[in-house]
């Protein structure tokens, strides 16, 4: 019955700590003792991945567009920010609709101290930005815990529209630029080095590595979430919030303070989406609050879903989802080859969304991590083959739901 | 000047008849939650969608009720349909896939109705004067149309507990939504009962759409709805998703306060008033003013 619940039982980084260990891995990872000492300990085989990730990131930019660069920093954005929510969603049970507003706050703190403190490096607006969501998400959290559903679901969406309201208010604009909203006055520069490397392109250089150092900083910060996340996944606060979510009188009977845990969890989403905002503010260097609305919160929860609600991995699939959707659907109706200036021309990139995201959803109920898996455990059976094995993949593996 | 046009009735009256289409969007999302247990996103957009069907039926020529008639017929067949097609498929999945689902319908229908109507606002007519009743001298701001608009939802909203309260049909629905297996087992189809109840919620929603569009001298544009959606959605949480009733009491409640709130501070703070009244509301009563408590067994 879990099943049903969870399609994917365990984060998808941290599922591998309790799977089966296979003949072959066996044998390599005798010959590579301190490498399977640390990969069996889950935060540096955390570490391990998150510097591969980083390192395959920068192979990656050094060989793609400008254009292909900046949606890798928008998708890293993103997934900063759908990672929290889907720790909130999936591993807390609780759904929020709110998140575009503390990714609005953390964007907006970023600039704001960006702009006062131009000599500050811009970690520091980060860190701002990832403290402003977490307080915000204390606010919204506390009373936040009371509800469940459609009531919860009800009072962040409202919370995010009020939010929207109160940044685009007329009195506010010296702090806000009501609706225009705030630039920022010193965006960061790519390193001296990354402009000399770049300049062998021949166009535009700096261009070129701003390109690559916004996919570098935006990628770092969502790693950064992502290390954090898989880690608390596997701590004591983890295994709490998918006690709350599976049974919370269980849970209160155990112990866990099941309020606590819920606004530990709702905090836990409002700083990943602070961040992703901060990140947000560096990529696009300003901030209005026209992009923070209804379509932000709903696209947020719906690339989740795409990806695969409750796991990490899933959240990096539904955030590159996201930061390409614009390129990939402008593609599709250019091929489709309408007229831009008709009816049908300027609508037709949102219809195609709208059919995908549908499309999606339910011939591939489980999002794009659950198909993953399903294809990578019917390429293991094939490869293997042999009943034999496939019985020791069971017995071996109890804990391990065996169908989708 | 006297107390019937001081602002305050101003307020009350505008208040009163935005918050009956808010009590109506309220009222088809609570149908729908009660049937299938989905927040219906797409709920505004279907709303449109009925009232442009209206616009091209009245540019045909068709009078005015005949029209809407049809449209809401229209409403009707694609609530239930949304049903068979689109919400049958994710039962069994994670709960939060129908609701994404109705999102990417919503996004399509909001991209379709510009396609074939265009993005420009359109006019819609009124079927009443929207002069307000006079008194002597005076006149209130209170139309003969403002009060078609609170007898048609009326209408609606006891039809609606008659259909429920009283007929084997909504008996049938009732036991559909409250416990499916034990009504599959005593002969209700529930999956139809399902569809009747979304089909239900499509021709209120239509309704809705009708009533906000000829409301709005402006003419109407394919976005519109979403805004109301939101507010529908916030008076169904306030009254509570499981009462038909509070829904409706739910729209009249935010519809005042927006009204009371835009006229006494400003036009931006009224979203603020709205999560304020929510969140007052939830927190003495988290599911709700209407909503029974519910036991829970451990």
């Amino acid at each position: 019955m879990t099943a049903v619940r969870d399609p994917a039982p365990d984060d998808a980084l941290a599922v591998r700590d309790d799977a089966p260990r296979r003949g072959g891995l066996r044998v390599a990872r005798q010959a590579a003792v301190p490498f399977a000492w640390g990969w069996r300990h889950a935060s540096i085989r955390h570490l391990i991945i998150a510097v591969a990730s980083f390192a395959a990131l920068v192979l990656v930019t050094f060989n793609a567009s400008f254009n292909t660069n900046t949606s890798i920093a928008s998708s890293a954005c993103y997934i900063a920010v759908i990672a929290g929510l889907s720790v909130l969603t999936g591993v807390s049970g609780q759904v929020s609709l709110g998140n575009g507003a503390f990714m609005a706050i953390g964007a907006y703190s970023a600039c704001l101290w960006l702009n006062h403190h131009p000599s500050q490096p811009y970690i520091v607006a980060l860190v701002v930005a990832t403290a402003m969501g977490a307080i915000l998400g204390v606010v919204v959290g506390l009373p936040a815990t009371r509800l469940s559903g459609p009531y919860l679901a009800g009072m962040t969406l409202a919370f995010m529209l009020a939010f929207q309201q109160a940044l685009s208010y007329p009195s506010w604009q010296n702090v806000f630029g009501g609706d225009g909203g705030v630039q920022l006055t010193n965006q960061p520069n790519p390193p001296q080095w990354l402009i000399n490397h770049s300049q062998t392109l021949g166009v535009d250089s700096f261009g070129i590595a701003q390109g690559r150092y916004f996919a570098w900083v935006a990628g770092a910060g969502a790693i950064v979430v992502l290390v954090v996340l898989a880690n608390l996944m596997k701590s004591r606060f983890g295994r709490q919030f998918r006690l709350v979510r599976d049974d919370d009188v269980a849970a209160e009977l155990m112990g866990v303070r099941v309020a606590r845990t819920r606004v530990i969890a709702f905090v836990t989403s409002a700083a990943c989406a602070g961040l992703g905002g901060g990140l947000y503010v560096i990529v696009q260097g300003g901030v209005s609050p026209s992009p923070f609305g209804l379509v932000l919160s709903i696209s947020l929860v719906a690339a989740m879903v795409i990806g695969g609600t409750g796991t990490l991995a899933g959240a990096i699939w539904g955030g590159i989802v996201l930061g390409f959707s614009g390129e990939w659907i402008g593609k599709v109706s250019s091929w489709l080859n309408v007229n831009q200036g008709s009816n049908v021309g300027a609508n037709l990139e949102a219809l195609i969304f709208g059919a995908a995201l549908l499309v999606l959803i339910l011939v591939f109920p489980g999002g794009m991590q659950r198909l993953l898996q399903l294809l990578a455990r019917g390429a293991r059976r094939a490869v293997v083959g042999g009943t034999e094995r496939m019985r020791r993949h069971d017995v071996d593996a109890p804990g391990r739901p065996t169908t989708g | 000047m006297s107390f019937f046009t001081s602002q305050f009735m101003i307020a009350t009256f505008d208040g009163l008849s935005n918050g009956m289409i808010y009590a109506l969007i309220a009222l088809s999302l609570v149908l729908v939650w009660q049937a299938s247990h989905v927040l219906n996103f797409a709920q505004g957009a279907m709303a449109m969608f009925a009232s442009y069907i209206t616009i091209t039926l009245l540019d045909r020529g068709l009078g005015f009720w005949p029209a809407i008639v049809i449209a809401i017929f229209g409403g009707f067949v694609i609530g239930g349909a949304s049903e068979r097609v689109l919400i049958r498929p994710t039962r069994g999945k994670p709960e939060i896939n129908p609701v994404v689902v109705m999102v990417g319908f919503l996004t399509a229908v909001e991209a379709i109705v510009p396609m074939i109507w265009g993005g420009n606002p359109r006019n819609f007519p009124s079927p009443f004067s929207q002069v307000g009743f006079r008194f002597g001298a005076e006149t209130i701001d209170f139309s003969p149309y403002d009060l078609f608009m609170v007898v048609a939802v009326l209408v609606v909203a006891g039809a609606t507990f008659c259909l429920f309260k009283f007929t084997n049909v909504g008996l049938k629905l009732r036991a559909a939504a409250y416990a499916p297996e034990v009504a599959r087992l005593l002969g209700v189809r529930v999956n139809r009962m399902l569809t009747l109840g979304w089909a239900l919620a499509g021709a209120i929603g239509a309704i809705a759409g009708i009533l906000y569009a000829s409301n709005n001298a402006a003419g109407v544009t394919p976005n519109d709805m979403d805004l109301v959606f939101i507010i529908g959605f916030i008076a169904a949480a306030i009254g509570g998703l499981e009462s038909p009733g509070g829904a409706i009491a739910g729209g009249v409640i935010i519809g005042l306060v927006l009204d009371y709130v835009t006229t006494y501070f400003n036009q931006a703070v009224g979203p603020m008033a709205v999560v304020a009244a929510l969140v007052v509301v939830l927190m003495v009563r988290p599911h709700g003013l209407f909503s029974k408590p519910a036991a829970r067994r451990v």
